[in-house]
């Protein structure tokens, strides 16, 4: 299969440091140099060359975490995906997560403009032991007659499996000719972000600490989020702009470094 | 005919004791929001929670459990109960789901057993599945020899009604508007039926953004009339 851009990473724990063993990018994806943003783990920038997503696109993308072994990867910008002709663009993504390693990987918005039509599939394998952070949002986009939705349709399926068991299936449908507006649906919100967190501190007390936090930016988002079968959480926003959804995430990424990983927050620094 | 028709009546009765009647599935948090306060909003909420919850997760869910019966492919049974147990990131209403089949296998095993109702508990006392009312439904109608359609239909009647029951002490609302509104619900389920036969099988577990939140939000409500 020809992709019109893929990306490659294969990261391992080296004394105490993780370094990128083999990274390979093609077409119109490309990776930037690692920046050391915390100490021993390199965070990458995932770059999109072309102006955005167009009919007919195929991204594919690979991450495996070799044991021990800790990576950020956050887009550059947000991914816009335009007028779709024919066949949807689509983005497939990978991630292998051995024991013991933790992938942050933080996307832009996705921004569905006019007629855009979006698959996206992501498939987690991870080990027993091992973490993830990852993030999603879904916007519309402007267009010329400023009616609220004027994509055809957004898909996103995302699978975690753990230790070859299904954990997680998320198969989400936005389809504005379809009652997305109405209640269960998008409820007259325009925004819609979702925070998956798997990791062996995210106990009791730091979901009690969490709801402590989020309590104040209630106002005009709707804010849901729900333990896992196993340690972590899946964070869901409704809002109406992409600032008010990063905001409820940076709270709970912050309040996750600062109480299970003793770090500092992490400020990306894109814009 | 009619005899073949007792068993459904049965599993369908508010009476029988699967355990849905302490569960709202995130309902109660609209009710307790005053987005559900009479029967015209609750009849708006029915209208999508058919349409665009039980129809991707209980309805297709029971059509694939009966199809891989009648195939006599077990272990996609087993993987289907794995995906319904996934598909729902809200911990009370997932574990609503799970009682509520494990309750219903053990009951039915007894009622209307058969080898591939008993390898279900079996498996779900070993850990190996979790339970899920939809696969217990499709497991008895294949014994009994029910269509297809019939066990979709018995599925989602028995979701709605006890539901509408809960709902009708949760608002509260009269007994008479519960029972116009599951009289009203009769169409939209045999609509919602007619779709499933069409279903492609990747459409299975549809994550519905609001309705989820509301499910996940249930959890901080102070005080509860229901377990989800």
């Amino acid at each position: 299969m020809s992709w019109t851009g893929s990306i490659r990473l294969r990261a391992i724990l080296k004394n105490e440091r993780t370094i990128v063993k083999d990274s390979y990018s093609d077409g119109a994806f490309k990776l930037s140099r690692p920046v050391f943003l915390d100490e021993l783990a390199p965070t990458y920038f995932l770059i999109h060359v072309g102006g955005g997503y167009v009919g007919g696109d195929k991204y594919h993308q690979l991450f495996c975490l070799e044991e021990g072994s800790t990576m950020t990867l956050t887009t550059q910008s947000a991914t816009k995906v335009y007028k779709t002709m024919g066949e949807p663009a689509r983005q497939e993504t990978d991630m292998v997560l051995k024991k013991g390693s933790f992938l942050t990987y933080v996307q832009d918005p996705i921004i569905a403009y006019e007629s855009a039509r979006y698959i996206q599939d992501t498939t987690i394998h991870m080990d027993s032991g091992a973490g993830v952070l990852l993030t999603d949002i879904f916007t519309p986009g402007w267009s010329k007659s400023k009616t609220e939705f004027t994509y055809d349709w957004i898909r996103s399926k995302m699978n975690v499996f753990l230790d070859g068991k299904r954990l997680i299936m998320d198969n989400l449908l936005l389809n504005p000719s379809d009652e997305m507006d109405s209640v269960l649906l998008l409820e007259g919100y325009s925004h819609f972000g979702s925070l998956l967190l798997i990791h062996e501190g995210v106990d009791g007390e730091i979901m009690a600490e969490l709801d402590e936090m989020l309590s104040p930016l209630r106002c005009n988002v709707r804010i849901g989020y729900s333990r896992l079968p196993i340690r972590g959480l899946m964070l869901r926003v409704l809002a109406n702009q992409t600032q008010q959804i990063e905001k409820v995430f940076s709270v709970c990424e912050e309040l996750f470094r600062r109480r299970v990983l003793r770090e500092d927050a992490i400020f990306y620094r894109k814009y | 005919m009619i005899e073949r028709l007792f068993p459904l009546i049965q599993l369908c009765d508010s009476n029988f004791p699967s355990g849905s009647f302490s569960h709202s599935f995130g309902m109660e948090t609209y009710i307790q929001e005053g987005k559900i306060h009479d029967a015209a909003s609750l009849k708006e909420f029915l209208k999508v929670y058919i349409s665009k919850s039980l129809t991707y997760t209980d309805g297709l869910g029971c059509r694939l459990a009966y199809e891989f019966i009648k195939s006599h492919r077990a272990e996609s049974v087993w993987d289907l109960d794995e995906l319904l147990y996934a598909a729902c990131s809200a911990r009370e209403s997932r574990e609503a789901s799970k009682r509520i089949g494990q309750q219903m296998a053990k009951l039915c095993s007894n009622l209307y057993p058969s080898e591939e109702l008993s390898a279900y508990l079996k498996k779900i006392h070993g850990k190996q599945c979790y339970g899920h009312p939809a696969i217990v439904f499709a497991l008895v109608c294949t014994e009994l020899n029910l269509s297809v359609e019939m066990a979709i239909h018995a599925c989602l009647y028995a979701a709605v009604s006890s539901l509408i029951q809960n709902a009708v002490r949760g608002i509260p609302l009269g007994q008479t508007a519960g029972q116009s509104l599951l009289l009203w619900t009769h169409e939209e389920i045999q609509t919602a039926v007619g779709f499933i036969k069409g279903l492609p099988e990747d459409e299975l577990g549809r994550t519905l953004p609001g309705l989820e939140i509301a499910q996940m939000r249930h959890e901080q409500l102070h005080v509860r009339l229901f377990m989800s």
